[in-house]
């Protein structure tokens, strides 16, 4: 009857650069490297999560196989198997919301039972050390004061919340579980590129997902422009699930996510960035008040 | 049914002090007339709910003139007059469904389109709502980027309704059905409490009642004819234009009163001129005939026209063999130049002055 003009590109990677390796797509040998310096160690461990969950994740949730990694004179190397498909930002973008909502619904259910059942965590994942946590904060304090924010009242009161993320059942969590980390395949959903958490607990991906619907995080290099209102309204319905079906504490949700909001200031580069980033803030405290 | 009409906004896109609403459309009636006009021809006990500025309706008596349309069309009409401006037309709405007690189903047009659909399309039993529209394809929509996009299954069931972005070829035309004000009400509340600046739409408040699962259908209309923006409203003029023709020496070769060939002998159709005079009436110009011949020619020159598939709308016989001057004052609704005029050689060809006709 209708076709949608967007076009979806059958292999919809991410934007280079955005988690700081540097991803190649040798499409001859149907893989993805990604390189970096291997100071972060973050490719280390994406290369043991990945493998780790390869084999525990096996319904329609998967992450990418992994093929390849190494180490060598200071280079990380980590090679995946290619997997078409686009990601859920430009699935959202293109405005098929049923399909983006069954997607989002679907990983986000799925994944956080894993989470609260522990079914995916293992010993042998480090976290983030929380001993540096306070100096994180305090160093983003200093971005703050630099840009001449520190002592707006949403700006404090931002940190103040920030303080209250104590009480927390930790269990295991992505780290970085925006849409633009998920590709949606014919078949499948598939995670990609997880980080360490200090906080490792479903609050803090979920804060992750509250950030693209108020902040537009994914998709903010968009030339288009990256807010999507359907999108602010899926993740506002399955933030309010999740609090009726107690899948997660609102109050370390609340605080998360405002940490989450903290952790772009040392993004911001000009003024234009700065005001939105208030603005969001502003809509942030507003959407937990 | 209930119609609401939000005509409450500042018609920023519109270089006039006066509100679009309240223009005068080159037959003769306002802007806002015809729409209601299209209205009751296809929606059966229509009771219209217009909501305006309180500034417009001091400046331009807007509520009266309003009254007055509703009484010499025999219309059933509400004005609901709102002190502020509102965040945009779906906060207009909330504010006219709460200010006058509306309840039940309704629909939603915009001021400013004439929209063609069958009766059937509005039916509101067993859906949230409806909303009409078209394929770009089939209609001639300008300005595509600011208009709001639907998209629907092969069953017409809408899973989306997207504003100013460009995300399927089904075009809102805004006309829009709830099955209820309160609906309306309870989902523009949700809506209003979660977007915190900037204008709220109406395709908003569809959205946060699709996330529910409510149940929307897009309905084709049969067509469209858009005054949103002000370049439309000068394409409409400019097709309606009057033209005062002369007939000998323009349209057919010239003769005069004696001599041979003479007014008596028969036409000679200058062919690339009536053909182009048939695209202007075509398009919808009024055409009136001047000529200097008495008016016993009326039936012959009629004939012709008839033959060339054109009906003049007047004529006017017996004029001085000399210059002709029109005289014709110039405002907003009617814009500098309000007349003007083109020089042809006798006999010479309309075409090289296309660009200014058409």
């Amino acid at each position: 009857m209708q076709r949608t003009l967007m076009e979806f590109r059958y292999l919809d990677l991410k934007h280079l650069g955005y988690s700081g390796a540097k991803v190649i797509i040798n499409s001859t040998e149907s893989k993805v490297t990604k390189t970096d310096s291997g100071g972060s160690n973050i490719l280390k461990y994406q290369h043991d999560i990945l493998q780790y969950l390869y084999i525990k994740l096996n319904e329609n949730l998967r992450v990418p196989k992994v093929l390849g990694f190494s180490s060598q004179n200071g280079i990380d190397t980590l090679d995946l198997e290619i997997v078409r498909g686009v990601t859920l930002y430009h699935l959202f973008r293109s405005g098929d919301i049923s399909r983006a909502k069954n997607a989002i619904n679907t990983l986000w259910f799925s994944w956080s039972d894993k989470l609260l059942k522990n079914e995916l965590i293992s010993p042998s994942f480090t976290y983030l050390d929380k001993s540096n946590f306070q100096e994180k904060i305090k160093k983003i304090k200093n971005v703050a004061t630099r840009l001449g924010i520190a002592q707006e009242k949403n700006v404090i009161n931002c940190f103040k919340n920030v303080c209250y993320i104590k009480d927390f059942s930790p269990t295991y969590c992505h780290g970085d579980f925006t849409i633009e980390n998920v590709i949606v395949s014919e078949e499948n959903l598939y995670l990609i590129d997880f980080i360490p958490s200090p906080f490792p607990c479903v609050e803090q991906d979920l804060s992750k997902l509250i950030q693209d619907g108020i902040a537009g995080w994914s998709g903010r290099l968009d030339s288009e422009g990256s807010f999507n209102f359907e999108l602010f309204l899926v993740i506002d319905k399955l933030v309010r699930d999740s609090e009726r079906m107690r899948i997660v504490n609102m109050s370390t949700l609340q605080s998360l996510s405002f940490l989450t909001m903290l952790r772009i200031l040392p993004y911001i580069t000009n003024d234009s960035e700065k005001i939105r980033w208030l603005e969001c803030v502003k809509r942030l405290r507003k959407y937990f008040s | 049914m209930r119609v609401v009409i939000p005509a409450a906004g500042k018609s920023s896109r519109y270089n006039s002090e006066k509100p679009k609403y309240l223009l005068t459309h080159p037959s003769g009636l306002l802007m806002i007339e015809i729409v209601l006009l299209s209205i009751i021809k296809r929606v059966t006990d229509c009771q219209f709910s217009i909501v305006i500025l309180h500034e417009h309706d001091l400046k331009f008596d807007a509520s009266e003139v309003l009254r007055q349309i509703a009484l010499s069309n025999n219309i059933s009409l509400d004005v609901i007059i709102l002190k502020n401006i509102t965040s945009g037309p779906a906060e207009t709405i909330y504010k006219c469904l709460k200010q006058a007690s509306i309840s039940g189903p309704f629909l939603i047009k915009d001021s400013d389109n004439v929209i063609d659909f069958d009766a059937a399309s509005i039916n509101l039993d067993g859906c949230d709502g409806i909303l009409l529209g078209g394929d770009i394809a089939k209609h001639n929509i300008v300005d595509v980027h600011q208009k709001s996009f639907i998209i629907s299954d092969t069953n017409g069931r809408i899973s989306n309704f997207v504003e100013k972005r460009v995300v399927s070829n089904i075009v809102c035309f805004g006309l829009y059905g709830f099955s209820s004000a309160q609906f309306f009400i309870n989902y523009f509340e949700k809506v209003f409490a979660m977007k915190y600046s900037g204008e709220i739409f109406v395709s908003q408040v569809v959205q946060a009642a699709l996330i529910d699962d409510k149940s929307f259908f897009y309905r084709e209309a049969l067509s469209l004819n858009d005054w949103g923006i002000w370049n439309l409203w000068m394409v409409e003029r400019r097709r309606l234009r009057t033209f005062f023709i002369d007939f000998d020496g323009v349209l057919v070769k010239n003769t005069g009163r004696y001599g041979n060939p003479n007014w008596d002998s028969e036409f000679l159709p200058i062919k690339k001129n009536m053909l182009m005079i048939k695209k202007l009436y075509e398009s919808g110009a009024q055409i009136i005939l001047t000529t200097s011949r008495p008016s016993h020619y009326e039936k012959r020159i009629s004939s012709l026209f008839q033959t060339y598939g054109i009906i003049i709308f007047s004529y006017v016989f017996g004029l001085n063999h000399s210059e002709r001057v029109i005289l014709n004052d110039y405002s907003d609704s009617n814009p500098f130049p309000s007349a003007s005029a083109l020089n042809i050689i006798r006999n010479g060809d309309l075409t090289t002055f296309s660009d200014t006709l058409n």
